[in-house]
């Protein structure tokens, strides 16, 4: 243990690409790797130069099934899904030659992709392999498994291998920095995870002072469902809900970023990318002074070039130009101005701006809920309205409960009628889900609200003191309950008026304030991972970097995906399972 | 007075030993420069069994039996080569094999009636009794397994080939064939014979009677690093198998020594001596004896000639020198001529086996051992040796003798410095040691404890010798009848105190075994409490459940870090489920639990086990499990609907099946179980209730249903209709009724309207049945004006809202650019629309006149500025700006503008002016 460190978790990826590439190179004989798109990105962070580090020759899975190569080891890379494993069948199978085949399966194979693989009699010719990579650390403070239909599994599927990475991802964690003395669940699938993690009879919690994370919180999503339905106002959150962070990269069309190519793929969490970590927490209507005010401060900068008298002058000059890493900061700078244009643009939109202007009223008292409803019968909707629509209905059900039978009804007859009869299931599915519903009893949204002071009037954007800066007014429950946990504990009886059930150590009163006291005597920071099972808004990130300066701890957030309004409604989309399409 | 004579009588018995130990070296043999000797381990009895009873029998004839001996003093299995057992007297089992501990105890007899002749009778490593037939038939005897012989029969896997010979090396089979072939047997529990040989030259063949005499050379010890088998053939040489092939060597030794035809061959034991090897010798037919390094091309070699004639055997000493067997003695030839020879007392023959300190031989009334005097032993009891532990002895004696000299001699030896008084204790601690009766032990410590008296204190350290007494004690424990194990210290020593431990668990000597671990300091016994809890299940079979359980778990609860997995399969095997559920509860891992509640069909504690600890892969396993044990579907459901949160993954366990394979009907089946569930029936209340929490495949009907309208709608029309009107739609449809009846209803008038556009061939071709929504449709009809009627027909009969059909019909017409319809129906309608949505219609499909009319409509100027400024209309924004006479408009104009705004904002002042200035004269 590193007592006095800051917890790093790049250890996690440090193991997965030993492991992976020793495995490599055991192998006898020339081989090529054949890696699935998904697993591009995955395995790039892990070794950005596959080919020359592992002397290989690097190809993408295509379902047309071929591949062309002479190496006699043909390796392939994918993660667990059904497709991918039809796909290598189908490759052995009409492969005549003498090729061998291994597969790495990330982060491990399960019984039913054994299946696939067994039924289509491949086994014999293919070993397999596990890169036991669960937890992707993007930064210093975020951990995502990175399995986008996580949610939609858990919630639609009930498929809950997803749950068994979570468990496995938490034992390596504990593996690699110790055991961590406190645990907390809330909700239901947490709470599983949670009684499998501590075993039979349930250790007893004992502080441990010298633990490098003192503190697991597990939180369901659906603790808090309002909140990733919620439009994003950051900057980090608002490129989610447009562009969709894939990996922590983005697909820009050239245009918008005034490139030439078609496509641009921004790396945000390149280290180069400083202007990213730097703005990605701040409220998008700060945004539009924040990037000039950067390159103003660049081009002062660079202005003084050749001034400098002294020595010392020149020294300090090249250690700011250094710091700003100018050639590159300067494409950054252009590139996130135009995509701040964009979002602008998007933002600005009629009917961005209509659902965006109903959601202060639905997160206040009933009867400004009630007007958003008769403002959503008289307005017109527009195809690309659907998942709007969606969105603010399943707000209106999470807040009130339920939207009142006849209202409901109405709702639904003109969705059908705009949208049609193919959305039954995806409306069935929510329904069934309790996303929407109709209202049978009266809602805890207002008792929560004013318990956890969710609505926040007056917030300072410029330089927030509260998490409500996120949502200009609104701070995400999740993230109240760890504002709670910190300052009293859990034991108290507002956590029970949440849905789901809740895990608290033992004597928590006692251990948890030794636990996250005596910070200055220790000299070591003290940490808190909250890992959320179905998802994180990347408002509730931004959250948690704030809560990281206000009250001196570190929180670190684990997540199963990154999620956002849309993706989570479109994820009702009837299939049964998403397959990654190749 | 009683304590005085006591003491006496001890020194007395202490006297007569002390005066065996100084005769002992005359019964020593010397070879060359070293010393050899022949001590008896223990009397024989060999008993016999007759009906009903044992029977000592002294006249067993040794030599007319197969004999197998297992390694480190173990057991000994006698059977007769006529298939009589033990014929020397008359009232023997006939058709029996005795198992026996070395002290000649019989523990064991297993009937024999195989017809094949026995090729081989021997021991494996692990103690297992193999015994090959010649018909292909091996049979193995585990320890302690009551006469429970497994027996396979590998006759079809060695092409129905009669076995020729056959060979243990270590816990392998090796098997030569008639048809010269060789194999391989690495597992003898699955028994799979492995070709290493595909034919050895078939001129010279196999000497029959040199069977037994194949050598088997391990990757590590050969010098080709890869497995050599050795053995004579009988037109001379020795066959040499390696990497599959067989050749006929003469030849050994880097100097090569030549050899003709070969009579005995013999390796020492692995891991006799600290010299390098093990090593290989020869008997010739020339009366030669060679010796060589397992490194046949390579290694040393020598060769000396022996006049004792050709031995029945050769038997290694360690890896000291090599036996000669005769019918009475055993020699110990060395080179010149030099030998060592020790008669050996038998009624009719002995059996020698080598031990890897020396040989273990077997006669009718006695177990002897050959072995090299150790150096220690000859430095303390040589006559007239004067290394300082001879003198202790010496010393110690006169002590004894109440000779006041002892002390004088002890000082003489101090006086040359404490160290040789030191050293002189330790080799007499290493020398006791090397005596196997416990009597020779006690008086040499207790001569070396006696000089120990002499030393200043702390001049030795006495936990060598607590040691050394504390092993001897184990080794000891050994020799008494119960346990009947004939090891010797050095055999002891040569052991790891596990590999040790698991020699005594292979007995099931749990005590010993315990005490073991408690003398050295052993930790984690979950090995002995394994075995022990195994066994007591196994030999309680009438005792009540509970009670056992009770005893065993409170026996367990002694020893932590236990794995109660096999426990808990051994009481399955015994029937005791209760006991095994109770146990498996114990156990930490679930990957383990499971198999073991499967094979006992405990369904529903495998699935609890596996979705509490979220385990999804196990969960599915269990499913497929119970699919594959043909368990009807309906109990599959009871099963998981009993445990919490199970029903889910069986949900999805049958979705996943139907990704894998689009035909398979595991899902459609449980929705179709869960529909004909009795809900009356008790037992199907609860996963009924569970099913229907998740619909019982409503949902997924519905999928099927609209998937199917999307298929067949194009191709086949009458079919669409009639799938509308079946009943199972109807059901389906029914919980979402209040909301798309409409659209079921005009999905069918769809399909009706469709039907009579193409009669009319006014068709919209397959886009019309293709949109999904009433509104798509209704746009669509309105793009053409004759069709306008139909939409009509579908807003009335469908009772849809005036307002949005209006709405829809200005964005159909809006889309088709044609204004002139769009303002008509606005004129006709005068729908209660805010001028907004005009403006947005007009804006998207691009009529800016148009847009800046409605948007002038608009009351708010932050908004009407907004719209206007999207479409570029900077004069009208500022104009707007300007009369409403708002800076920030302005301001927010001139940051989002581009251009110069400087000269509109005049002229809109000038505008506003003069109208004010209108406004001014005439009012």
């Amino acid at each position: 243990p590193f007592i006095g460190f800051e917890v790093s978790f790049s250890i996690l990826k440090e193991y997965a690409k030993t492991i992976f590439t020793d495995i490599i190179k055991q192998l006898p004989g020339s081989k090529a790797l054949v890696i699935s798109k998904d697993m591009h990105k995955i395995l790039r962070s892990l070794t950005p130069k596959l080919e020359k580090d592992l002397f290989i020759e690097v190809l993408t899975l295509t379902p047309d099934c071929s591949i062309m190569t002479k190496a006699s080891t043909v390796l392939f890379v994918v993660s667990s899904d059904f497709g991918f494993m039809k796909t290598i069948a189908k490759i052995i199978q009409e492969d005549k030659t003498k090729t061998m085949f291994a597969a790495f399966i990330c982060p491990r194979c399960t019984t039913t992709t054994l299946e696939i693989l067994k039924q289509a009699k491949v086994l014999e010719r293919l070993s397999i392999f596990e890169i036991p990579y669960e937890l992707i650390p993007f930064r210093k403070d975020i951990l995502s498994l990175e399995q986008p239909d996580g949610f939609h599994d858990l919630m639609l599927n009930y498929n809950f291998e997803i749950l068994a990475d979570v468990k496995n991802s938490l034992s390596r964690l504990e593996y690699f920095f110790g055991k961590i003395p406190l645990k907390y669940a809330k909700g239901k699938w947490s709470c599983t995870i949670l009684e499998s993690l501590m075993g039979k009879g349930g250790a007893t919690e004992t502080e441990n002072l010298s633990a490098n994370i003192d503190v697991l919180v597990l939180m369901d999503r659906t603790v808090d469902l309002v909140t990733p339905l919620l439009n994003q106002i950051t900057y980090a959150g608002l490129i989610d809900e447009i562009f969709g962070i894939k990996c922590g990269r983005i697909e820009v069309e050239g245009k918008i970023l005034e490139e030439t190519s078609e496509k641009v793929i921004m790396d945000l969490y390149n280290e180069n990318d400083l202007l990213f970590s730097d703005s990605c927490d701040l409220n998008f209507n700060l945004i539009k002074h924040y990037f000039p005010a950067k390159r103003e401060e660049m081009q002062e900068l660079l202005s003084k070039k050749g001034t400098a008298e002294s020595l010392a002058e020149t020294k300090e000059y090249m250690r700011n130009i250094n710091s700003l890493k100018i050639p590159k900061a300067s494409a950054a700078i252009r590139h996130h101005l135009s995509l701040a244009i964009e979002l602008d643009r998007i933002q600005h939109q009629k009917n961005v701006q209509f659902f965006a202007s109903l959601e202060p009223y639905m997160i206040q008292e009933e009867d400004l809920q009630k007007s958003v409803i008769d403002k959503l019968l008289s307005a017109f909707s527009l195809p690309e309205d659907k998942f709007l629509i969606l969105r603010t209905l399943c707000i209106l059900s999470q807040v009130q409960n339920g939207i009142p039978k006849d209202q409901y009804t109405v709702l639904l007859q003109k969705y059908f009628q705009t949208f049609g009869v193919s959305e039954a299931e995806r409306i069935m599915k929510l329904e069934r889900e309790g996303l929407l519903k109709v209202k049978d009893s009266s809602s805890v949204w207002g008792s929560l609200r004013e318990s956890f002071k969710l609505v926040v009037p007056d917030v300072n954007l410029e330089n927030p003191a509260d998490i409500s800066y996120v949502h200009s007014g609104y701070a995400p429950l999740s993230v109240r309950l760890i504002e709670r946990l910190v300052a009293s504990g859990w034991t108290s009886g507002d956590i029970d008026k949440i849905p789901g059930p809740k895990r608290v150590p033992a004597n928590e009163k006692i251990v948890l304030k030794r636990q996250l006291e005596g910070m200055e005597a220790k000299e070591k920071i003290r940490t808190i991972l909250v890992y959320y099972i179905g998802g994180v808004t990347y408002s509730e990130i931004s959250c948690y970097r704030l809560l990281s300066t206000i009250l001196g701890i570190k929180f670190v957030v684990a997540t199963t995906q990154f999620l956002n309004g849309e993706h989570l409604v479109n994820g009702f989309n009837g299939q049964v399972q998403t397959i990654h399409h190749i | 007075v009683g304590s005085v004579r006591c003491v006496q009588e001890t020194d007395t018995r202490m006297m007569d030993i002390a005066d065996k130990l100084q005769e002992m070296s005359s019964e020593w043999a010397q070879r060359g420069n070293a010393n050899y000797r022949m001590f008896k381990m223990c009397d024989l009895q060999w008993t016999t069994f007759i009906i009903g009873s044992e029977k000592y029998n002294s006249e067993f004839e040794i030599s007319g039996s197969l004999v197998a001996c297992a390694c480190y003093g173990g057991p000994i299995a006698v059977m007769n080569r006529k298939g009589n057992f033990l014929s020397g007297g008359t009232h023997l089992l006939k058709d029996h094999i005795g198992i026996f501990n070395a002290c000649g105890k019989l523990t064991d007899k297993v009937p024999w009636k195989e017809k094949g002749d026995v090729v081989r009778l021997e021991y494996t490593a692990d103690e297992v009794l193999v015994i090959v037939t010649s018909d292909g038939h091996i049979h193995m005897l585990k320890p302690k397994e009551e006469g429970l012989m497994v027996v396979r029969d590998i006759s079809k896997k060695i092409e129905n080939s009669i076995i020729e010979g056959a060979k243990v090396h270590e816990n392998s089979l090796l098997i030569l064939t008639a048809m010269k072939k060789i194999y391989i047997i690495e597992d003898l529990n699955d028994c799979e014979p492995k070709t290493i040989c595909e034919a050895y030259s078939a001129e010279r063949s196999l000497l029959a009677s040199m069977i037994e005499e194949i050598i088997v050379l391990d990757e590590s010890i050969s010098g080709s690093k890869s497995m050599e088998i050795l053995f004579p053939c009988a037109e001379g040489g020795l066959y040499r198998v390696k990497d599959g092939e067989a050749i006929v060597i003469n030849a050994i030794g880097e100097k090569p020594i030549n050899f003709e035809k070969i009579l005995h061959i013999a390796i020492s034991p692995p891991n006799a001596g600290e010299k390098k090897g093990p090593f290989l010798a020869f008997f010739t037919e020339s009366e030669d004896i060679i010796i060589g390094e397992c490194n046949i091309d390579g290694g040393k070699a020598l060769k000396y000639t022996t006049d004792e004639g050709a031995p029945d055997s050769l038997v290694w000493t360690g890896a000291e020198t090599v036996g000669l067997v005769y019918n009475d003695r055993v020699i110990l030839a060395g080179p010149n001529n030099t030998k060592a020879e020790f008669y050996v007392e038998s009624f009719k023959g002995f059996y020698c086996y080598p031990e890897v300190d020396g040989i273990r031989i077997l006669a009718n009334t006695a177990c002897f051992f050959i072995e090299k005097v150790p150096a220690v032993v000859e430095a303390a009891f040589t006559p007239a040796s004067l290394d300082p532990s001879a003198h202790i002895i010496s010393a110690y004696q006169k002590y004894l003798a109440g000779d006041p000299r002892a002390e004088d001699t002890l000082k003489s030896i101090k006086e040359d410095s404490n160290k040789s008084l030191s050293e002189g204790i330790n080799t007499l601690i290493k020398a006791a040691t090397c005596e196997f009766t416990p009597e020779y032990q006690k008086y040499i410590l207790k001569a070396a404890s006696f000089a120990k008296n002499f030393l200043p204190p702390g001049q030795f350290n006495a936990e060598e010798l607590v040691q050394t007494v504390k092993h001897l004690r184990i080794v000891n424990q050994l020799h008494v009848q119960k346990y009947g194990r004939l090891m010797t210290y050095a055999q002891y020593k040569k052991l790891k105190p596990k590999q040790f431990v698991k020699i005594l668990m292979r007995y099931h000597h749990h005590f010993l075994s315990n005490e073991v671990y408690k003398y050295l300091n052993m930790e984690d016994k979950s090995v002995i409490y394994e075995d022990w809890a195994i066994q007591k299940l196994r030999c309680s079979r009438g005792e009540p459940e509970e009670k056992l359980f009770e005893d065993i778990k409170k026996k367990l609860s002694e020893c932590p870090n236990l794995s109660y997995k096999k426990i808990a399969l051994a009481a399955e095997k015994e029937g005791r489920n209760e006991i095994a559920l109770s146990l498996l509860k114990n156990e930490d891992s679930i990957k383990d639990q499971v198999p073991i509640l499967l094979g006992m069909k405990q369904y529903i504690p495998a699935l609890n086990i596996a979705t509490t600890n979220c385990e999804a892969d196990i969960v599915y396993g269990i499913i497929s499990e119970m699919r594959k044990a043909e368990v009807p579907m309906v109990d599959i459901i009871s099963a998981c609907a009993a445990v919490e949160g199970a029903i889910s993954f069986l949900v999805s366990y049958a979705q996943q099946r139907k990704m894998i394979n689009p035909s398979d009907d595991t899902l459609s089946s449980i929705f179709e179980i869960a529909r004909r569930l009795d809900q009356k029936n008790p037992a199907h209340q609860e996963p009924f209730r569970k099913l229907s929490a998740y619909g019982i495949g409503e949902v997924e009907e519905i999928d099927q249903l609209i998937d199917n309208l999307h298929v067949v709608h194009i191709k086949d029309l009458e079919k669409r209709v009639s799938l509308l009107l079946t009943k199972t739609a109807k059901t389906s449809f029914q919980r979402i009724k209040p909301f798309i009846g409409a659209d079921m209803d005009y999905q069918l008038m769809k399909s009706h309207e469709y039907l009579g556009m193409k009669k009319k061939g006014t068709d919209l071709g397959e886009k019309f049945l293709r949109s999904d929504s009433i509104f798509n449709t209704i746009m669509l009809v309105n793009e053409k004006a004759v069709l306008t009627p139909i939409g009509e027909g579908i807003a009335k009969k469908l009772n849809l809202d005036r307002k949005q059909y209006t709405l829809v019909r200005l964005r159909a017409a809006a889309k088709c650019n044609d204004w002139g319809q769009y303002m008509e129906i606005i004129k006709k309608e005068k729908p209660k629309i805010n001028p907004q949505f005009f403006a947005q219609t007009c804006m998207e499909f691009g009529n800016k006149e148009l847009a800046i009319i409605f948007i002038k409509q608009i009351t708010s100027p932050d908004d009407k500025v907004s719209m206007l400024l999207d479409i570029e209309a900077h004069k009208e924004a500022i104009e707007v700006a300007v009369f409403a006479a708002k800076q920030e408009l302005i301001d927010e104009i001139r940051a989002r503008v581009k251009i110069d705004i400087d000269p509109f904002i005049q002229e809109a002042l000038q505008k506003r002016k003069k109208q004010a200035h209108f406004i001014t004269k005439n009012y």
